[in-house]
């Protein structure tokens, strides 16, 4: 679906992303995960469109994305931003309804199939009771559940989700993540989602891409991947696997003190000092 | 207080428009009743002039009627672009002069008024001269950067506007005669108003009112973000070019013909956003119906409030507007 070849990103000479290459197959959840600055929301960015000041290519399928009419490219692909801001105060349905503009004539109307579609996913992403809101009145999470909203009204085959449930309760987040595993499945669906949790990425990821400082360290099923080693390496975190129960599996602790933490940032700001 | 059919607000503010035409055309320094402005209007249009009523005839046809058309102009084209502009932006701050098009027009005018040509047709040719160099220079500014945002474009816009005025400034310290000129010219009005004016002007704002009227769709979802609008399918960069473009057009048009007149690109946009919602496609010819309005009747009010002195028709637009507003402000915000 998406081919990515030897892209290099920098701001200002200092490099974001160093020589990424990555195929992401159709049909799959990818989670792609990593420490805070490895380069996560750049490379969906790119991975999208919206940074274009890299080298490297991306392809989407089989044609270059740059070579993509934008109207196109919208019923391709929809982007979930990991912070928006509502602006002006539309009702949230009247927000929700925008994910149709890749559809609509300069002049059209809202079909009846559009009204039918923003029903469904307006109660698929428990907004529907905040209909007649305006968005700027809305909380945090019932905002970014609006958000996703719109994005899956582009009824794309590609959806790029930026950390699109920092906001959202433990329900809501995992009511989500049903949803998108849920589209994966039925609909063959591609989703790249930007996630923190281990336990979310072991539970509802068919591959983890993890990357630190720029480049991607490790890839595959989130189980092989995801090991406490490689976890130390990357996230200076101890973890360890812990059974949740006699037949579900196992899930990621983190097995660390927090006072060792605390020790491991004295001792960096000391090499700081140093140099 | 949001009036749920739009349509129906269209018609009924045509329907104040044509009110306010024939009030504006009947009141004045001689009072012309509306009965006499519509024989007046039938004789024209049948092409049979009286000519007992030359008077009347030339009052109405050479100077109030191009005048209150030409008033009309700058309102609908100062408020829709106001609209635009808080769209694109994404800042209720913005309004039709913060592109730095109406000080590079003022700074022309000045220049005009201190070299002597006082003909008010070199006085608009030399403003939109101005007009055009501030468009120039915030293209070549604004939209070079690697990572475009609309940011970079609006501090270049004011960065500009404080430049101009200060060049005005000193225009007017180093020429003290030409005071009065000058400062009057920056406050706008339509005292010479002709029908050439109005044709000038029209069609420039006619066209550019089209043309956001057809982009209103996209002003829409440009004003949720730029990573959103892009997502969406929107050419980001270059609707921006193309909608400030349009929009830097109409204005420098609308005030090399009649000055600076402020607020309405503002307030009028506020005012239609709290009555129709924040839609732009109803907000564009809505708001350009209510500014066109609003001017025309500040208009007459400035030309009849204390006859025979004229009032500036920026002074009266912000002593109506602006209580107005603070009260609609006020009146939403206990509602919700």
């Amino acid at each position: 679906m998406i081919t990515v070849k030897q892209l290099h990103y920098c701001i200002n000479d200092r490099p974001i992303l160093n020589n990424i290459n990555h195929v992401f197959e159709r049909g799959q959840f990818y989670a792609l995960a990593g420490p805070n600055g490895s380069g996560k929301s750049t490379l969906l960015k790119c991975l999208c469109g919206i940074e274009r000041h890299h080298t490297g290519e991306v392809w989407l399928n089989g044609q270059p994305l740059a070579e993509y009419a934008h109207r196109d490219r919208a019923r391709m692909q929809t982007y979930v931003p990991q912070q928006s801001h509502a602006g002006f105060d539309f009702s949230a349905r009247q927000f929700v309804m925008m994910g149709r503009y890749p559809y609509q004539g300069t002049f059209a109307a809202v079909t009846a199939a559009d009204r039918e579609l923003c029903h469904r996913t307006m109660s698929l992403t428990d907004t529907l009771h905040l209909a007649e809101q305006s968005v700027l009145t809305l909380s945090g999470g019932e905002y970014q559940r609006v958000v996703i909203a719109r994005a899956l009204m582009q009824q794309t085959p590609l959806i790029y989700l930026d950390e699109p449930f920092s906001q959202l309760d433990l329900f809501h987040q995992s009511a989500m993540l049903h949803l998108f595993r849920e589209l994966c499945v039925t609909q063959g669906t591609t989703v790249v989602c930007v996630l923190h949790d281990f336990n979310q990425i072991l539970a509802y990821a068919d591959r983890v891409v993890l990357l630190s400082n720029g480049a991607i360290v490790a890839h595959g099923e989130p189980y092989q991947t995801l090991t406490p080693k490689v976890i130390e390496q990357v996230y200076r975190v101890k973890t360890r696997w812990a059974s949740t129960g006699a037949d579900a599996l196992p899930g990621l602790l983190p097995a660390m003190p927090v006072t060792d933490t605390i020790g491991a940032l004295e001792k960096q700001a000391e090499a700081v000092g140093a140099k | 207080m949001m009036i749920k059919n739009k349509r129906a607000a269209i018609v009924w503010s045509l329907f104040g428009v044509v009110i306010t035409a024939v009030v504006g055309a009947s009141v004045g320094a001689s009072h012309i009743p509306a009965i006499e402005i519509i024989k007046a209007m039938w004789n024209v249009f049948s092409g049979s002039v009286d000519p007992e009523d030359a008077s009347t005839h030339l009052i109405l046809f050479d100077i109030r009627l191009p005048r209150l058309v030409l008033a009309f102009i700058a309102g609908a084209a100062l408020a829709p672009v106001g609209a635009a502009m808080q769209a694109l932006f994404r800042n209720p701050m913005a309004d039709p002069y913060v592109m730095g098009v109406s000080s590079g027009a003022s700074v022309g005018a000045a220049i005009a008024i201190v070299t002597g040509i006082t003909a008010s047709f070199g006085i608009s040719l030399s403003a939109f001269t101005g007009a055009m160099v501030a468009i120039s220079i915030i293209y070549l500014f604004g939209f070079n950067s690697r990572r475009f945002d609309q940011r970079t474009l609006l501090l270049t816009g004011i960065a500009m506007s404080m430049m101009f005025a200060s060049v005005v400034s000193l225009l007017i310290a180093m020429n003290r005669n030409n005071v009065e000129g000058i400062i009057f010219w920056t406050m706008g009005g339509f005292n010479a108003a002709s029908w050439q004016q109005v044709v000038s002007t029209g069609i420039p704002v006619s066209v550019g009112l089209l043309l956001l009227m057809i982009w209103s769709g996209r002003l829409n979802v440009l004003s949720m973000g730029n990573d959103t609008a892009y997502s969406l399918g929107i050419a980001v960069k270059l609707t921006t070019f193309l909608v400030l473009l349009v929009s830097a057009l109409m204005i420098a048009f609308v005030v090399s013909a009649s000055g600076v007149i402020g607020f309405v690109g503002l307030i009028i946009p506020h005012v239609s956003r709290l009555l129709l919602g924040p839609d732009n496609r109803w907000l564009v010819p809505f708001s350009a119906l209510a500014g066109g309005w609003f001017v025309m009747m500040c208009d007459t009010l400035a030309r009849t409030i204390a006859i025979p002195v004229e009032l500036p028709v920026g002074c009266v637009t912000a002593c109506i507007g602006a209580p107005y507003f603070i009260w609609m402000l006020l009146r939403k915000n206990q509602n919700t």
